[in-house]
């Protein structure tokens, strides 16, 4: 009985307290799109949403669209989530990422491993029309593709060497070799690319991935299809000029170059030289691809994952002298501007560094010098997007968000209301009037909050995360703190919105065919579709 | 200063001042060190380089769907430095135990820094309180390769940033791809110098770009900025070497 008493005390509580987040508008102009992870493009006329048949009725696992009926065809199951995004959502885009090699079934390359080539048979660029299709239909116009580079679960080719060798000498030696990077990862260590936390990585790993990497030409292939058929009129043969617009190519997901520089291969590849000895011009190539289908070639980007801080509203300068809450960003706008990448050196003499992590103050890379940071061979116009992944929430002293419901709604206003208005002063330090003054594509760059979380708890009350494993009071919390920060009525030259929220609904069963791993958040935790509202409601 | 550095610098002060600063004696990391003799390859001490060391860090295996890697527990990041004195001799105090990577940066650019043209130097299993000497690092001497470049009409952006480059990214790169941009030495409103010091014998490709600019060589030829590599060797003995290249005009 008193245990009963006891829940029905935790659940009045938590029940009255998720009812009392305020929940506002997007402030005008602010557009809103979403996340739909992987597409199982090779499935998507797949009769039903089972991957495996004996459990997929009662195991979620088991679909291809975790929140979708067992029975439901998979087409049908995105076509109903994207028109309920569009008519009930206002939903304008949808990002979604895809395989290469046959990770979450999308083969865009057969015979990854061996003699790699694009879809001889043409049948994967056939789903993808259907899927395309299916977008423009239900009212949604705009699309980021994400190619996989470093692979789901599944990809074919795939290598793992222990041991490998170690050309920086960094005691790295257990690595994975996935088909479409240009560099190995290290095994078991969250996936980490070689020389994670050695700024000259980019240099020394000369080996590169000669295992198993299947080449540039058929990732420009794959990627070139994708925005062919987001082009081409067959979408909609009677209509004139029907294409989806591609909004932005989002090249690597979550880039880090401050501890990453050898991430710097996917935008100029210093370990496939032509014949004159010149490196790959990948982001260049990228760009080409979108102009010759008539996209804006300044949209191939990188995403970034922004961090956060211990100390409410904390801020200092970095290395850069922008705000060391946008260092991410710093570092990929360096990258491509033919700047610094990598970390900055501590000031010296060492200061004290009680806390476990990089040397930090409040768990921010605060100023350091440049020495050691490296440059690329080539420099590029900016892009005219920044895409920042972030739950703005206060840390512990471990990085990890304070839980709710210490962790209050106002708690992540703050914070975001902190991050949101330096990403302001960063953009602005880019324009006319700024110290900076050197890119009109960055000072008018569209804003995306490319991932942030949406409400939507998990199954247990007691743990008050939502799908993500944020608290629950970080996306009502992220809103308020836009609206409150001076990135808030932002606007293109062109009068239209000039920031984008993109919430996180993976709808997928799962990552990895079967045996089923252990992944979180639980597949089927978002709705297919997922309410979005009272949450994000936006005023265009 | 600018509006938004005064402003970042007020932060910093202000924050500074604010802060609960802790004592050493709660906050120290560690109190191993290690010492050690930075020396050309005849011995003679290298006066006033640049220590640059740095602490592998240990992670946990992938846990579910982290966004970040997690270290293990207790685990530190260090990555500072330490100027040598007169006699080449450096003390870096204050590291907790774990495997350390050293680099050496000449400020006269006569010697190489072994990260850049041969491998870190290792320091592994450094344990609490333990003071490592590393005896002397032998560093090889390189020739100094300077490229000049006019700019007679000041198109190079005279603003020193480390995003956007000045209109010209100026380096070497190996045969493998290694790529090492030389730093600017000095900058006028008509020119400036870039050095690097290069190994000597090894082909090196001296790597031109720009993207805003033409730019022309000695006899006038226009480079390629796209991406102009020309191939050379620094040979034995020779001291210094330098190129001169001018803008000339907009692209």
């Amino acid at each position: 009985m008193r245990y009963k008493f006891v829940a029905l005390a935790v659940f009045l509580f938590f029940g009255l307290a998720r009812a009392q987040f305020t929940n506002q508008p997007l402030h005008s102009p602010t557009r809103l799109e979403v996340n739909l992870s992987a597409i199982p493009i090779d499935q998507y006329n797949n009769t039903s949403n089972c991957i495996t048949s004996p459990n997929c009725q009662t195991d979620v696992h088991y679909r291809f669209v975790g929140a979708c009926a067992y029975s439901t065809p998979v087409r049908t199951c995105y076509q109903n989530a994207l028109n309920a995004y569009f008519s009930q959502e206002i939903v304008t885009g949808v990002r979604f990422s895809f395989g290469m090699c046959g990770g979450y079934y999308s083969t865009p390359l057969v015979g990854c491993g061996g003699t790699p080539s694009f879809d001889p048979t043409g049948a994967w660029q056939g789903k993808l029309k259907e899927f395309f299709q299916d977008i423009y239909n239900s009212g949604i116009r705009n699309i980021t593709p994400t190619p996989a580079l470093q692979g789901f679960g599944g990809d074919a080719g795939y290598v793992h060497v222990n041991p490998a060798p170690d050309p920086c000498n960094v005691h790295m030696t257990d690595l994975e070799y996935w088909p479409t990077a240009p560099f190995p990862f290290q095994y078991a260590k969250g996936g980490m690319p070689y020389g994670w936390n050695w700024n000259n990585a980019y240099n020394c790993d000369t080996n590169g991935n000669t295992r198993n990497f299947v080449g540039w030409q058929n990732i420009y292939a794959a990627i070139g299809a994708v925005l062919q058929i987001a082009k081409t009129n067959s979408l909609c043969p009677t209509t004139p000029n029907c294409h989806l617009t591609v909004e932005e190519v989002d090249m690597y997901q979550e880039f880090r170059l401050d501890y990453a520089t050898i991430f710097a291969r996917f935008i100029t590849d210093n370990t496939h030289l032509d014949i004159n000895g010149k490196p790959e011009n990948v982001l260049g190539n990228v760009r080409t691809l979108m102009t010759n289908k008539g996209y804006d070639p300044s949209r191939v980007n990188y995403s970034v994952l922004s961090p956060g801080s211990n100390s409410v509203q904390y801020n200092c300068g970095s290395v850069y002298g922008d705000y060391a809450r946008v260092l991410p960003s710093s570092e990929l706008a360096g990258a491509i501007g033919g700047g610094a990448i990598g970390q900055p050196i501590s000031q010296s003499p060492p200061p004290p560094n009680p806390i476990p992590g990089p040397p930090t103050t409040n768990h921010l890379v605060c100023g350091g010098t440049a020495v050691s940071m490296i440059g690329l061979q080539r420099s590029y116009t900016e892009p005219t997007i920044i895409d920042v992944h972030s739950g703005p929430c206060l840390l512990d002293a471990n990085g990890n968000c304070i839980s709710y419901p210490t962790q209050t709604q106002n708690m992540a206003q703050l914070e975001a209301t902190t991050t949101f208005s330096d990403y302001k002063t960063f953009l602005d330090t880019f324009c006319p009037t700024g110290w900076r003054h050197n890119s009109t594509q960055l000072c008018n760059a569209l804003y995306m909050q490319g991932e942030v979380p949406v409400y939507q708890p998990q199954a247990s009350p007691t743990e008050n995360k939502d799908c993500d494993g944020s608290p629950i009071s970080v996306p009502s919390g992220s809103v308020q703190g836009f609206n409150n920060s001076t990135l808030s009525g932002r606007r293109l030259p062109d009068g239209t919105a000039g920031v984008i929220f993109r919430p996180w609904v993976n709808p997928v069963g799962q990552h990895q065919p079967p045996p089923v791993p252990v992944i979180s958040p639980p597949p089927g935790c978002y709705g297919s579709p997922q309410v979005l509202q009272p949450t994000f409601v936006p005023t265009p | 200063m600018s509006k938004v550095q005064n402003r970042v610098f007020i932060l910093l002060i202000v924050s500074a001042l604010t802060s609960a600063v802790p004592t050493w004696s709660q906050t120290a990391r560690g109190s191993a060190h290690i010492v050690g003799v930075l020396a050309a390859e005849d011995g003679s001490p290298l006066v006033s380089a640049t220590v640059v060391y740095t602490r592998l860090v240990e992670y946990l295996p992938l846990v579910s769907s982290a966004r970040r890697p997690v270290e293990a527990p207790n685990e530190l990041y260090v990555h500072e430095s330490v100027i040598a004195d007169r006699g080449g001799r450096f003390d870096i105090p204050g590291l907790p135990s774990g495997n350390y990577l050293l680099c050496v940066d000449d400020p006269m650019g006569r010697y190489l820094d072994p990260c850049k043209w041969s491998m870190p130097i290792s320091v592994g299993g450094l344990s609490a309180a333990e003071v490592r000497d590393v005896k002397q690092i032998h560093l090889r001497e390189g020739g100094i390769l300077t490229i000049h470049v006019n700019d007679p009409a000041a198109l190079l952006s005279p603003v020193d940033d480390l995003i956007v480059d000045p209109g010209i990214i100026v380096g070497v790169q190996t045969k493998a791809g290694m790529f090492y941009r030389a730093t600017q030495k000095t900058k006028g409103q008509f020119g400036r110098d870039y050095q690097i010091a290069v190994p000597y014998d090894v082909p090196l490709g001296l790597w031109l770009f720009s993207r805003t600019v033409s730019i022309a060589d000695e006899i006038g030829n226009k480079i390629d900025s796209a991406g102009s590599l020309r191939w050379f060797e620094m040979p034995t003995g020779v001291l210094a070497r330098t190129v001169t290249v001018s803008v000339t005009g907009p692209l």
